[in-house]
């Protein structure tokens, strides 16, 4: 405990707890842009660690990194503008409460799950280092694989009434995840001869093209303002509604955060299925799932929860065994390497203190954000009641610029544009968006685990004990909502 | 009597078919790769495809079907189809308005299309006053410009069309 306590006195300090806000405020922005990913900006900001102390690096990138998606929240739920791509789920009910006018309780529900959720991940980091390992060497390649059909199968199953166009979707999704190098033999796959697309479609121009352009187009047909309620300024009444939601639907919030945290643990998991499974547990725990995807709160809710808590999760593996869990990890590490913290065992005998510094900037990072956010939210929500023409050349701007920096390539940008228009044919004929994303995103991993696990077992991975354990639950969160649909249906025949 | 109806392809089957020639080329591009390299193109795109068929199958089934009322093929009147033509106008030109936009950022490059594109957009197809046009444009090109090439240093490549001609400038 002292130890615990000494890391918060620590952070405290100047200049660390100015650097700490610093990357913090640089993160909120970076959030905000979409496609200025927070990858991106990680790599920017490294060559200014050298000069930095090793706690004030760790309080400058960490700081800048946890606030990233809690910011990417509030353009998706303002413009329907994913500013991270671990932002997407918020768009499903965070938007269409925008447009009814009540945009300001999606940003306070957002704002108060992210915090808890992140506090609630951070808190998590620091109780479960000791326990961790055991868990984490269990996993092998099977596992990783199914844990990644089992996301991909909740998204599918919540995105769409038709089952049959979510699996189309996901499966196209795939496809467009082999386009490059296969990941076992390099062998160029579905290139058309492009040198461009040896490395693969990126998410980023993908992810705002089919979820950006569609709204953009709809802004620039209709005219009219986003939040189809006219308000002259957001009542921080709503705001504070949204605020006492993430504290009345507590126990959702718990467990979405505990559901993040875990994924965020797992080596390429982590944000993207996180979002989407917590938006399946909300969604299916709730008294009205059938009203989800037209804005209930409980959609935000617990998306906010699960991305920001697994921020605290995906540092587990750093921390503990120098493994980073995805590519922002990737780039942390290389960060700590440079002013001389190793991240692993070594820091854990060494310098816990440490790293229980990191826990508290993460729950300081996010407090800040959040006062930043509550600053900024008249300017920001704002924005939705501005008649859409003319919101709409910014927004393209962003977008456009969003996907050129993914690789600093114009082809990007023909990416985006193609997926923007496959985005606006999905919404026409209501096919749904979300299982293409994740699949595009989990389909690099699953393939690899793929062939390592009929590599290493054959076809009997397949009865491993933990894998059967989630192609239950899978099968169960595939079935479970006809079968509650089913009950609705025959209970509201016989009344 | 049932009457028998005549199946028109709507335009969401032909979407569905889309998909399908997706996956049926990802089966023809994989046959030829090893073990390693095809095992999960194949083992995507072959399900894939047999259950883009199925949905195809299962739309025609759908319009054919008489519990669905009208069919596709059946006429409209005159006033739904002059409202639906001018919707498809309209989103026919904004579509345009947008690909515009990109072919721009392609050929001239960003900072050269973005102030020109809110002009242009903003005083012709949202009918805005000229100032407000232009000083919408000007925020943006300053904004864009102070952020992403003065903050961040970010490398914008010339436009097609530029980097053929700066050559041919004098020095």
């Amino acid at each position: 405990m002292d130890i615990f306590l000494g890391a918060l006195w620590q952070v405290l300090q100047w200049p660390n707890v100015g650097l700490m806000m610093l990357g913090a405020f640089v993160g909120f922005w970076v959030g905000i842009l979409p496609g200025i990913g927070g990858v991106t900006t990680l790599a920017l900001m490294i060559p200014f660690v050298f000069t930095m102390s090793p706690v004030g690096a760790f309080a400058f990138l960490l700081g800048m990194h946890s606030v990233c998606a809690m910011a990417g929240d509030i353009t998706s739920i303002l413009f329907s503008i994913p500013g991270e791509p671990t932002s997407a789920a918020t768009i499903i009910d965070g938007y269409p409460m925008s447009k009814k006018g009540r945009a300001g309780q999606a940003l306070g529900a957002v704002l108060g799950s992210s915090l808890i959720g992140a506090w609630v991940g951070a808190f998590a980091l620091a109780a479960i280092i000791p326990v961790v390992r055991p868990v984490i060497l269990y996993f092998g390649t099977p596992e990783f694989l199914m844990l990644a059909v089992l996301g991909l199968s909740y998204v599918i199953v919540l995105s769409t009434r038709s089952i049959t166009k979510g699996v189309l979707m996901g499966g196209f999704g795939f496809l467009l995840s082999m386009v490059g190098s296969d990941p076992q033999g390099g062998v160029p796959r579905y290139v058309f001869g492009h040198l461009y697309l040896w490395e693969g479609l990126g998410i980023v121009p993908v992810a705002v093209g089919l979820f950006a352009i569609p709204e953009i187009l709809e802004l620039m047909f209709s005219g009219t303002s986003i939040a189809k309620a006219k308000q002259a300024k957001i009542p921080w009444s709503q705001v504070v509604e949204g605020f006492k939601d993430s504290v009345h639907h507590w126990w959702l919030v718990l467990r979405c955060s505990l559901l993040g945290t875990f994924l965020g643990l797992i080596p390429g998991l982590g944000g993207s299925v996180a979002q989407w499974v917590a938006y399946a547990h909300a969604q299916q725990s709730s008294r009205n799932p059938q009203e989800f995807g037209t804005g209930r709160v409980e959609g935000v809710i617990g998306v906010g929860a699960a991305q920001n808590a697994k921020e605290g999760g995906s540092l587990i593996p750093m921390i503990a065994f120098g493994i980073p869990s995805g590519a922002a990890m990737a780039i942390l590490l290389g960060g700590f390497l440079i002013v001389g913290l190793t991240p692993g065992p070594e820091m854990l005998r060494d310098h816990v203190d440490v790293a229980y510094g990191m826990v508290w900037t993460v729950v300081l990072a996010h407090l800040f954000a959040v006062i930043i956010s509550l600053a900024l939210l008249q300017k920001l929500a704002a924005l939705t009641t501005i008649n859409g023409r003319l919101l709409a050349p910014f927004l393209l701007v962003l977008v456009a610029i969003g996907a050129y920096t993914s690789t600093n390539s114009t082809d990007d940008v023909l990416v985006m544009l193609g997926s923007g228009l496959l985005g606006y044919f999905c919404v026409r004929y209501d096919w749904p968006r979300p299982p293409l994303i994740l699949a595009l995103v989990l389909g690099e991993i699953t393939e690899r685990n793929l062939w390592l696990s009929y590599r290493l077992y054959g076809w009997d991975w397949l009865s491993r004990p933990l894998v059967l354990v989630i192609l239950a639950l899978t099968v169960l969160g595939v079935v479970l909502p006809h079968i509650l649909a089913a009950k609705r249906v025959a209970a509201a025949r016989q009344s | 009597m049932t009457e028998r109806r005549q199946w028109k392809p709507a335009a969401g089957w032909w979407f569905t078919c889309v998909f399908a020639a997706a996956f049926l080329w990802g089966i023809f591009e994989a046959r030829e790769w090893s073990e390693k390299t095809s095992l999960f193109p194949l083992m995507v795109s072959i399900p894939m495809f047999l259950l883009c068929i199925f949905q195809m199958t299962r739309e025609i089934l759908r319009q054919l079907s008489p519990s669905t009322g009208r069919s596709v093929a059946s006429s409209t009147d005159a006033m739904e189809e002059t409202i639906y033509n001018a919707h498809r106008r309209k989103v026919g030109m904004i579509v345009a308005q947008m690909l515009a936009y990109f072919a721009g950022i392609f050929l001239l490059g960003f900072f050269e299309v973005i102030p020109l594109f809110t002009i242009l957009y903003l005083r012709f197809s949202a009918r805005e006053p000229w100032w407000r046009a232009v000083a919408q444009a000007v925020a943006i090109f300053v904004f864009c410009w102070v952020l992403f090439k003065e903050v961040l240093h970010l490398p914008f490549s010339d436009g097609v069309l530029v980097a053929l001609i700066r050559p041919l400038l004098p020095a």
